[in-house]
């Protein structure tokens, strides 16, 4: 953690995550909280990837299934299974994912243009990737993945 | 040709009887003809001589009257009259005086009569003139004539003309053919014999016809008979017709087959029945061979082992007199294995309480291990909920750093704490998972432990049970060791007995020894002879196997 105290100027916390095998991260500012509350209620009628919806805190929470909404394999819910609930558009989402990864700390500058295609991702889903020594982390751009109906 | 007739007893039969008949019908004809002849030659000779003396009656009467013609012309007359006949007067001197035939006059006699005998027999009529005739027989032109000679005698009405200086004056000549009656003759005998001929023929034939029927059928059969018999095949039978010598001769020769037949049947089934015990022997005795061969050998061997057996005897004499001090050696320490084994039942017994002992620790030791394992699972559970623990802490860590970053500038220090917080859920996790992993050593251990004490503890329980075992047998080992001492004496006292027999027992396989030196010259005998026999019962199988060749060749 000493590295939190130097100093950061156009400096970005990512809060990383799997889907799958692979990494992604996003903005932690558009994260409102991470939790594995997963009794939610499935709603009728609505499309695959969207779970269910739950109570949290007397807010709606909408569970959408990040694996089937990239267009990856589906979220088997076992013990490490999280519930990364965003807000977008004074809408609170939950987006499950496999398995939780740490908070990343970089600057812009070394945010890189995504490739076509990563991971069997679309680009357009994508803000831009970060390489780690020996791993490479996807930023998924939340609002245009929410956008983005099948 | 020749032997056809041979083979042939009908033909040979016939042949001579045909033979013998011929000759005695030929001999009966001949007799006959010339009896017949002879009667026809002393009829005419009687008959024709009482003509003469007719005739010369007559002609005495002419020659009374002195005149030579009229003789002449009833000569003439008699030729005529009678058929083949013929009558002159010759004189004294042979010469024809007066003749039927004139020509003839004046010829001498012998011109007309060629054979001497009758030559001669009117010289001596002529000469002698008491001759009343003389006659012959000639053969002129193939018929037979008589001729009767007689003289004229000088009677007293002759004196007047030829004076009486001659007893005899002249002859006459009659010749008279005898072919009529011979004719006859000819042709009742030409008749006799075509009869006689045909009878003949009729009886051959008829002797020919029964001899086929009564005795050359029946023969053929018995040929064909025999020649099967010959053939070997004895089933074939006779037919039987009639009771005659020839038909009984038949039957027998059916007996006779059948009962041939009923023999070689039993011959054949002899045979087989001695072909298969003939086998039956070779087999016997080949391995009576083998069987005699291995009695050789085993005499052979008894014969060396009875010898080694009387060496042995002596060393047993030896042996025993050495046993003998072995046995008091054993009297004296069966005493001490006494005194040993009343020891071991001290000590037996007192590892019959420290076995049982060992039996109760062990089970204490495995109930303080169950406990070890159960303290061991409880741990494990407490492991569990710090993990649980330090996951939600981890959690909540990352929720403060979120909301640190929210916070800004203002949240840098919090976030610094959220992430010192992080870090020690991260140990805590990491710490609980090696004690989880020791705990399932330990109790995996403990299982292992548990098992083994129980090995221990069923080990222990069975040391415990043979240590009564051997307390028991070492009681019964006593009172056996007692009564082995007591036996010892007593055999003590019985080696002496034995040593005595034994010398007894040395001079008998000496004895032994000798007859099995006999037994073992018979084995060789025997050995020898079963070897002949072998031989033997061979020979018999071979000759069972000919015999049944030779008697399977009959059809019956």
């Amino acid at each position: 953690m000493s590295k939190s105290t130097e100093k950061i100027t156009n400096n970005i916390e990512m809060a990383t995550f799997y889907v799958g095998d692979a990494l992604f991260g996003m903005d932690i500012l558009k994260v409102q909280e991470i939790n594995k509350i997963l009794d939610m209620t499935a709603v009728p009628q609505a499309p695959e990837y969207v779970k269910g919806i739950l109570n949290l805190r007397g807010q709606i929470v909408t569970i959408i299934d990040l694996g089937i909404k990239l267009g990856l394999s589906m979220i088997e819910i076992g013990p490490e299974t999280r519930n990364i609930i965003v807000n977008s558009k004074n809408e609170y989402i939950g987006l499950l994912v496999d398995r939780i990864g740490d908070v990343e700390r970089t600057s812009e500058e070394k945010i890189e243009a995504p490739p076509a295609n990563l991971g069997g991702v679309k680009a357009k889903y994508f803000e831009g990737v970060y390489k780690k020594e020996n791993s490479l982390i996807g930023i998924l751009n939340v609002e245009k993945v929410l956008k983005e109906e099948h | 040709m020749i032997s056809y007739f041979k083979e042939h007893l009908l033909l040979q039969i016939m042949i001579i009887l045909s033979f013998v008949m011929s000759l005695y019908l030929s001999c009966m004809l001949f007799i006959n003809i010339r009896g017949q002849h002879n009667l026809i030659d002393v009829s005419s000779t009687e008959q024709y001589s009482l003509l003469t003396s007719g005739i010369m009656e007559k002609m005495n009467e002419y020659f009374s009257t002195g005149k030579n013609s009229s003789v002449r012309e009833y000569l003439q007359r008699l030729k005529k009259d009678i058929d083949g006949f013929d009558i002159l007067i010759f004189d004294p001197n042979e010469k024809i005086s007066i003749a039927g035939d004139a020509g003839m006059e004046g010829m001498p006699l012998s011109s007309i009569v060629k054979e001497k005998s009758a030559l001669e027999s009117v010289r001596r009529l002529l000469s002698d003139g008491k001759t009343p005739f003389e006659y012959s027989f000639e053969l002129k032109e193939g018929e037979k004539y008589i001729n009767i000679f007689a003289p004229i005698n000088n009677s007293p009405g002759c004196i007047s003309c030829h004076g009486n200086t001659k007893d005899v004056l002249g002859g006459v000549k009659i010749s008279a053919s005898l072919a009529k009656p011979y004719s006859i003759i000819r042709r009742i005998n030409n008749k006799n014999i075509l009869l006689g001929v045909t009878g003949l023929g009729v009886v051959i034939i008829i002797l020919y016809m029964m001899f086929q029927r009564f005795i050359n059928r029946p023969i053929k059969y018995l040929l064909q008979s025999t020649s099967k018999l010959r053939e070997g095949d004895f089933t074939h039978t006779i037919e039987i017709k009639g009771r005659d010598e020839i038909s009984h001769i038949c039957a027998r020769m059916n007996l006779v087959n059948e009962n041939l037949r009923i023999m070689i049947r039993d011959v054949l089934n002899y045979t087989d029945a001695l072909a298969s015990s003939s086998l039956d022997f070779l087999k016997i005795s080949r391995e009576m061979s083998v069987n005699s061969k291995q009695t050789l050998d085993m005499v052979d061997a008894v014969r060396t082992s009875s010898e080694g057996m009387n060496l042995n005897i002596r060393t047993i004499a030896s042996s025993i007199e050495h046993t003998s001090l072995n046995v008091t050696t054993v009297a004296s320490s069966t005493e001490e294995m006494t005194a040993t084994i009343n020891e071991i039942a001290h000590n037996s017994d007192n590892a019959r309480t420290i076995a049982a002992k060992a039996v109760s620790q062990a089970e204490g030791a495995s109930d303080n291990v169950d406990d070890l394992g159960k303290a061991a699972t409880e741990i494990s559970r407490m492991t569990e909920i710090i993990a649980k623990i330090s996951d939600q802490t981890n959690l909540l860590a990352l929720n403060a750093t979120i909301e640190a970053a929210r916070a800004g500038e203002a949240g840098k220090g919090f976030a610094v704490v959220a992430g010192e917080v992080k870090n020690l859920a991260m140990q805590t996790s990491e710490a609980a998972e090696d004690i989880e992993k020791k705990i399932e050593a330990i109790r995996l251990s403990t299982e292992v432990t548990v098992m083994q004490i129980k090995g221990i503890s069923s080990v222990i329980k069975d040391v415990h049970e043979i240590v009564d075992a051997i307390a028991m047998a070492v009681k019964e080992q006593s009172d056996t060791t007692q009564e082995i001492a007591l036996s010892v004496s007593n055999a003590s006292e019985g080696i002496k007995d034995i040593n005595d027999n034994i010398s007894q027992t040395s001079v008998i396989s000496e004895d032994i020894a000798g007859s099995i030196l006999e037994v073992n010259g018979s084995a060789r005998y025997i050995s020898n002879s079963s070897v002949n026999v072998q031989m033997s019962a061979e020979d018999l199988l071979r000759m069972t196997e000919q015999l049944k060749e030779a008697v399977g060749k009959f059809r019956i």
